[in-house]
Parts: C-alpha cells; structure tokens; sequence
C-alpha cells in the first residue's frame, strides 16, 4: 500500500501532530462520496488508494494524490519532514492536550476483522447488551486505546448485536471486550482473550500490553495471498461497486 | 459430619476452581476476569499510525483539536480477495 512510508518510525512520529484518518474504500457509500470529492474533484471513479493532507476543518486539500503517499514522495524521510512543516501551520488548539473520547473504531465488526488481517493486528471487539452499555464500555476502552504505549497496535469494533460476530466464536460467550486474531482474509478470527465486561482502565491496559508484546504479527505475499485466496474461494462484497477498469 | 462433608466439598472446590485457572491462563500476567488461548512469546508490536476508521469521528477530532488531517482511502481486497491492501 505505501511500500512502508506508513510504517517509518520518522513518519509515525509526526503523524501524532495530525489527527489521522483511514477510511476503507468502497465500504461506505457517504465516504466514497467525500473521498470523490477530495482527491479527484468528483470527477472519475473511485480508486482503491488515495492520500490527502486537509487543514483542520477538512475543507482545504495542503497535498493530495488520487493513489498512495508513495506516489508523492521520494522516501520516508521526505514525508516525515512534510508532515513536520504543515503541522508547523496549524498549532493545535489548548483542547488538544485531551485525549480524545472517541474509539478510534471501524464502522462494523465484519470489516474490522478485515482490516485487522490487512494491518497483521488484533481486533479488539466491544460487545455489551444494549447501545448505551457499548458507549460506556467503549469509553472505557478509548483512555487505553489513545496511550502512547498502544497507539497503533489495535483495530477496534464496538457491537451490542450478537449477528455482528458471525466468523467469530464469541456470540455465545456473552458480553465483555474481545481480543481476537484475525485469519489470513479477515473472514474469521480466533479468540486470543475476553476480560469481562466490567473490567477496569487498569486491567484492559494490562491486556492489551501484554497482547501486544507477545502478538505475532504475520506476514503476507501480496501476490501469493491474492492466487491462494482465489483458489480456496475467499470472497469480499464491497458495499459500494467496484468500477471496472481496463488494465493498461 | 455434616460439616466435615461441607468442608471436604469446599476445599475440592476451591482445588477444582484454582486448577481451572491455572489451566484457563495463558500467562502469568492475566488477570483473572479473562478467558481465552495462549500466545507464543514473539515480535513485539511496534507503535504504528492512530487511524480514525470512521471518517466523521476523524472530522470530528481535527474540528476539537485544531490539527491537519492526514487523510488516507484504501480498499481492503485485491481482485475481491480479503485480508491484503
């Protein structure tokens, strides 16, 4: 995807002055129509990668490219040090020193699990009775997420609906927060642990320090991954239509 | 004898409830509110980029903030093959 700009430490560091967002392409019909909108003018289909740099209210486009970072610039270091100069024009506001409330979740459990397996991480899925447990377990989970020891280790789903979880054995386990391994397609995923739903700040950070630290991340022949998919029948519907394009 | 009969169900009890979490933790540092399998000590995660996946929970944090966004689209399937950028 980025042919590791994105996974630069430099890169990393100065991502932390940007509030950084990663949408799935084609799994959001109001999303394809900002990324549209953003990164080609809405003119044209949609692609599968896009890259954009937008001042704080979203509306002015500082750099954008209708494929990936790699396509703009020469080396990582050449990125870091374009994130450091347009950070340098925006000071962040005195609320920035709170962390934010929000789960840095994706929009359903399904494609959660399938970007869990794309970044080689752990899915973490909140699973409570009703909305209004979810968004109190969620908040919860969000002061661990946003540490500086755990930014980036985990992707995150919140669900109070048992058919969410289908490819996952935890629908009859009840409610709680789960840390599950994603398969090879992100079609599946294997328990790694449950803490309950009551569980404190202090015992979720102890979880998820210690998953990471003995998580193994895997790694993937693009290639290889997409012919060995084909073969064993690993399928993903889009939400939104894939246009069909002509190779060059 | 009645109470001898509680007490030997008791202490097989506490027994039988302390093997069952021996045998039920992964490691050492778990607590004892989780379930789950082991993980084999390997790579340690490295810190990586914070995405927002929701776009309007992204907007909404660079409005609180006052920080640029980095913006980023990606389709998580190859020719509809999941688990691949």
């Amino acid at each position: 995807m980025d042919r590791g700009l994105l996974s630069d430490q430099a890169v990393i560091e100065a991502s932390r002055a940007f509030v950084c967002i990663r949408t799935a392409t084609y799994e959001d019909a109001a999303e394809a129509k900002f990324q549209r909108a953003t990164l080609s003018g809405g003119r044209g289909d949609l692609r599968n990668f896009g890259y954009c740099l937008l001042s704080p209210n979203g509306k002015r486009a500082i750099r954008r490219s209708s494929r990936g970072p790699n396509y703009i610039y020469a080396n990582a270091g050449a990125m870091a040090a374009e994130l450091r100069k347009v950070a340098g024009r925006y000071p962040a506001k005195a609320s920035a020193n709170k962390s934010p409330k929000t789960l840095p979740q994706l929009k359903n459990v399904r494609l959660a699990l399938n970007v869990a397996s794309c970044d080689g991480l752990p899915l973490v899925v909140v699973v409570g009775k009703d909305a209004k447990k979810v968004a109190a377990m969620s908040k919860r989970l969000s002061a661990v997420a946003w540490r500086d020891d755990l930014l980036g280790k985990f992707i995150y789903a919140a669900t109070a609906e048992a058919a969410d979880l289908s490819g996952i054995d935890i629908a009859s386990k009840g409610h709680g927060f789960y840390v599950i391994e994603p398969d090879d397609y992100g079609l599946a995923g294997e328990l790694i642990r449950k803490l309950s739903a009551t569980s404190s700040e202090r015992d979720l950070t102890n979880a998820l320090q210690s998953i990471a630290k003995e998580f193994d991340k895997p790694t993937k022949v693009h290639r290889q991954h997409v012919r060995q998919g084909r073969r064993a029948g690993k399928t993903w519907k889009t939400e939104v239509p894939v246009p069909k394009r002509r190779r060059r | 004898m009645k109470s001898i009969t509680l007490h030997c169900h008791a202490k097989f009890a506490a027994a039988a409830a302390l093997a069952v979490a021996i045998l039920a933790s992964p490691t050492a540092s778990q607590t004892s509110s989780t379930e789950g399998r082991s993980t084999s000590s390997k790579t340690e995660l490295r810190a990586g980029i914070a995405w927002y996946g929701v776009l309007q929970d992204g907007m909404a944090e660079a409005q609180r903030t006052g920080r640029p966004i980095m913006y980023l689209t990606a389709a998580p399937q190859c020719s509809g093959v999941p688990g691949m950028w």
